[in-house]
């Protein structure tokens, strides 16, 4: 799989960021209550947007493992690779794992996205 | 209940930066097989972390852990329900038609 990048990203986690996904979730953030911990579904894509294949892509699975509360402030860094590859009904997948810590180091989300890719692309 | 307006969906693309136009533009997703918009599925995902926060934080935050299948699109305009089993089980769903199943729980904490 050494063919599809990995990389990292930044993502800083202010009060306009938090009201404003809470706001596009159907919610309403008030100020004190905890950042939502599905903002991972935020930073994760920032981070994973430098993957090359964008066009036609479906999203078909999404798992996130939660480790730390997220805090205003907090600096977030988000490492991803794709960790798997496989073919089902002749369509192509792909799994994109991301690892995200905070400016402490502390280990915040794991997530693990499932990708169907657009037809012209073969699984490895 | 939530409503996934075409507004909302147009709020979750600016906020999460995936401007993919079969979200946000009607004309480009009459082309394709969907026939119209549908919500981005982290999208989705967010109006069930809504629930699941709701009911486990503030271990959650910490401690959560949520899997989930996109298995139907949801449309603009769509009204969505969400329920959570006492085993965990979890489905969104539009009136009987349900488009994200997954489970949810919280590890345990030392």
């Amino acid at each position: 799989m050494a063919e599809w990048p990995s990389g990292t990203g930044e993502f800083e986690v202010t009060t306009d960021a938090v009201s404003a996904y809470v706001r596009a979730t159907g919610g309403t953030w008030t100020s004190g209550s905890p950042v939502p911990p599905t903002l991972a579904s935020v930073f994760s894509y920032a981070a994973v947007a430098a993957m090359p294949i964008k066009d036609g892509v479906v999203l078909t699975g999404q798992d996130f493992e939660f480790h730390a509360p997220i805090a205003l402030g907090d600096t977030l860094r988000t490492s991803f690779e794709v960790t798997d590859e496989f073919e089902r009904r002749d369509r192509a997948f792909m799994v994109i794992t991301t690892r995200t810590v905070n400016q402490h180091g502390d280990l915040v989300a794991i997530g693990r996205i499932t990708r169907m890719l657009p037809r012209t692309e073969r699984a490895a | 209940m939530t409503i996934v307006s075409q507004d909302l969906i147009n709020i979750y693309a600016e906020v999460s930066g995936d401007r993919n136009p079969l979200h946000v533009d009607p004309e480009f997703a009459a082309t394709t097989p969907f026939g119209r918009t549908i919500a981005h599925g982290q999208l989705l995902l967010g109006i069930i972390g809504r629930e699941l926060a709701a009911r486990w934080e503030p271990h959650w935050s910490a401690a959560g852990r949520l899997q989930v299948k996109f298995v139907a699109p949801v449309y603009a305009g769509d009204e969505v329900e969400v329920d959570v089993d006492d085993d965990g089980a979890v489905r969104l769903r539009v009136g009987e038609r349900i488009c994200v199943i997954g489970t949810a729980r919280l590890e345990e904490q030392e």
